[in-house]
């Protein structure tokens, strides 16, 4: 009975219940295409921030790493120049500070200096190179890349290197790596390794990364006797509110052997605009709710003084306030629902164009959002009925139906 | 005697105005009775039908409805009461303009228990709107559309009827097929309380209570007349010399 009651009052009131439908539809159109923007946002604007590479660099506190000094020995090699490795982890635990709003990508590296086919020295990294694809998106790879970290034979050379070497993708070649490793009662000893490596990829990077050959972290590790140990760590973080010192800072409240240097300022004007735009949406979001909500509540309050009589003899006729209600609630809900899902079609859409405007990109709509904006829907357009249907409540019987 | 289902005591209600609408109403309705109210306009009427049909509170005086004080519930129970004791048939009719006939019906059904539209349409059938089902009120005449404010008034089978002066929009047919319509419903044993200014409708119910003033003015049995036939008698004589 509720259904078809429901149904027939909609349909008598159409030109009411589509100004309060309307109204539904503006507020969570909006709504929809700022939550389908904020959640693409990280990887758009992460996307556009790779361009940049890192934007935070950690190194150890001293100054002197094995990268400038060669294959010289040290006399004191304190275990400060390097970082542990466990502190990546430490780092990755940043996104969950209110200054962070994602990390794109954590990549350690360990450098050391190694005898190519005992001719050359060159600066070998050991690294993560799932991470660093995500950091250094303009690497541009002819063959393949490594995509596990722990294979040991696989090697991407840089394009100086290959030239000056004269290597190829399939060619294999032997490394030698000398150092002097502290023993255990205070006094170093010497010791050499060998290893031979496969070239799998060239790199061109059009920087000093052009110079070095990139091997998987864990096996260099093993190959200098360094375990868990790296030299440097490179970060793209996205940050909110942003300042990237606010989130060097950070780092270094963590861990405090390290040095967290920002690199690159660029992004961090990228992402204040992009702040300020979804601020801006938010408050248009907030203000298009609002307006929803008072059409909602104004088409509610027009509905419950047209039909006064019609609830006054439903109350003298015995109908509980319960029953009352809910004929007011379900047609809130019917509204709510209808405005939420068109809400939600022609959000998509906004989004899309403001995808385009802002990030020439397109975007697709993540459908998470749809039973979000539902939800708001219904909550908001439920909640403006409130004070309407208290009025409905309020009616006394004897008084609408004497006059007549 | 048959039972008493109706019984106020003292029965007093001044508006926020200080208008006194009633004042010191004692009245007893028998189960089966039909009775009429009448009375000058602003006499009380409507006051005294809506106290008695819980849709308003005296301001003194009780209500007893088989036994039960109605003016000491509260507004959750008073309107179970209605929903359970009372049917209302309206001067207005107050039919939803966009419900049929059967769902007019089912309406009542509806905030009662719940909507069966086969009864629904067996009380209409009772009320003589078999034809009718499934017409808007707007396509039907005043006294049908009072027809369908019975059957909504009887769907639930209240114990009395209370009805404010339900010929008051119809013409002389029309009215009087409700009235038949009240008269069987009586002679099913429903208690109907009516008001009308109509001294020819009031006739037709058994009891004609005046209200003069928010107070009984008097209280007669209509068959008075069959039990004294010299007063008819010479009524009629008086008529014939022409005096
Ligand atoms: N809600 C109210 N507030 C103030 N005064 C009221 C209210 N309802 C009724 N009255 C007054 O109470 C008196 C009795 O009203 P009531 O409606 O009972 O008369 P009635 O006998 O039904 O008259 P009618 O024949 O015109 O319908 C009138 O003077 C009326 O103005
Ligand atoms: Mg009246």
């Amino acid at each position: 009975m509720l259904l078809r009651l429901l149904r027939k009052s909609l349909i008598k009131r159409k030109s009411r219940v589509g100004i309060a439908i309307i109204s539904v539809i503006m507020g969570i159109a909006m709504v929809s295409a700022l939550l389908i923007i904020s959640l693409q946002v990280e990887e758009k604007v992460g996307d556009e921030l790779s361009k940049f590479g890192p934007n935070l660099v950690v190194l150890p506190q001293t100054e002197s790493i094995e990268v400038s000094v060669g294959d010289v020995e040290l006399g004191s090699v304190s275990e400060q120049q390097y970082i542990e490795e466990q502190d990546v982890v430490r780092i990755e635990e940043l996104k969950y500070s209110k200054n962070v709003r994602g990390i794109r990508g954590i990549a350690p590296y360990l450098f050391a200096v190694v005898e190519v086919n005992e001719v050359s020295n060159v600066i070998m990294a050991g690294t993560w190179f799932d991470q660093v694809r995500n950091i250094n998106t303009w690497w541009s790879v002819e063959g393949e890349w490594i995509e596990d970290r722990n294979d040991t034979k696989k090697s991407i050379i840089g394009i100086t290197v290959a030239e000056k070497l004269n290597l190829n993708i399939g060619d294999l070649y032997n490394i030698k790596y000398s150092s002097f490793i502290k023993m255990e009662d205070g006094n170093s000893t010497y010791f050499e390794v060998d290893y031979t490596f496969e070239v799998t990829g060239i790199l061109t990077a059009g920087s000093d990364d052009d110079n070095r050959i990139f091997v998987n972290l864990d096996i260099l590790q093993t190959i200098t006797s360094k375990e868990d140990k790296v030299s440097m760590i490179q970060v793209t973080a996205l940050c909110n509110k942003c300042s990237t010192d606010v989130i060097a800072a950070e780092i270094e409240g963590k861990l405090p052997n390290v040095e967290a240097k920002t690199v690159k300022q660029v992004a961090d004007t990228q992402m204040q605009v992009l702040d300020k735009i979804e601020s801006m949406m938010l408050l248009i979001s907030i203000i298009a709710l609002l307006a929803s909500a008072l059409g909602v509540m104004t088409t509610m309050t027009t509905s419950v003084v047209e039909r006064k009589k019609e609830i006054g003899m439903m109350k003298a006729i015995g109908a509980e306030d319960r029953k009352v209600a809910s004929l007011f609630l379900s047609e809130a809900l019917i509204i709510s629902i209808i405005g939420g899902i068109l809400g939600f079609i022609i959000g998509v859409f906004i989004a899309q164009y403001i995808g385009e405007s802002v990030f020439q990109s397109s975007i697709s709509p993540n459908y998470i959002v749809f039973p979000m904006v539902l939800g708001i829907s219904i909550g908001v357009t439920i909640a403006s009925s409130i004070i309407p249907i208290r009025r409905a409540l309020k009616i006394e019987p004897a008084e609408v139906l004497r006059s007549i | 005697m048959s039972k008493v289902v109706i019984k106020s005591e003292n029965l007093t209600k001044v508006f926020d105005n200080n208008t006194r609408a009633l004042n010191g109403i004692n009245l007893t309705i028998s189960k089966g009775e039909w009775v009429t109210i009448m009375g000058p306009s602003g006499s009380g009427k409507t006051t005294l039908l809506n106290i008695l049909g819980g849709l308003d509170k005296p301001s003194n005086g009780t209500v007893f409805v088989d036994g039960k004080d109605i003016t000491k519930l509260n507004s959750r129970l008073l309107t179970k009461y209605r929903r359970e004791n009372i049917g209302f048939i309206f001067q207005q009719f107050h039919l939803v303009p966009y419900l049929n006939a059967v769902e007019n019906v089912m309406l009542a059904q509806y905030f009662h228990s719940i909507a069966l539209e086969q009864d629904a349409e067996e009380v209409l059938e009772r009320v003589g709107l078999k034809e009718r089902l499934t017409h808007l009120p707007t396509q039907m005449s005043g006294g049908e559309q009072q027809r369908v404010a019975v059957a909504r008034a009887i769907a639930n089978e209240p114990e009395i009827l209370l009805a404010d002066e339900p010929t008051g929009n119809l013409d002389q047919t029309n009215g009087k097929v409700v009235l038949d319509l009240l008269e069987s419903l009586h002679k099913e044993g429903h208690t109907i309380v009516m008001i009308t200014h109509d001294i020819n409708i009031a006739k037709r119910s058994q009891r004609i209570i005046k209200l003069i003033d928010g107070k009984i003015y008097s209280d007669k049995s209509t068959r008075v007349k069959s039990k004294n036939p010299d007063k008819k008698i010479l009524k009629n004589i008086s008529k014939k010399i022409g005096g």
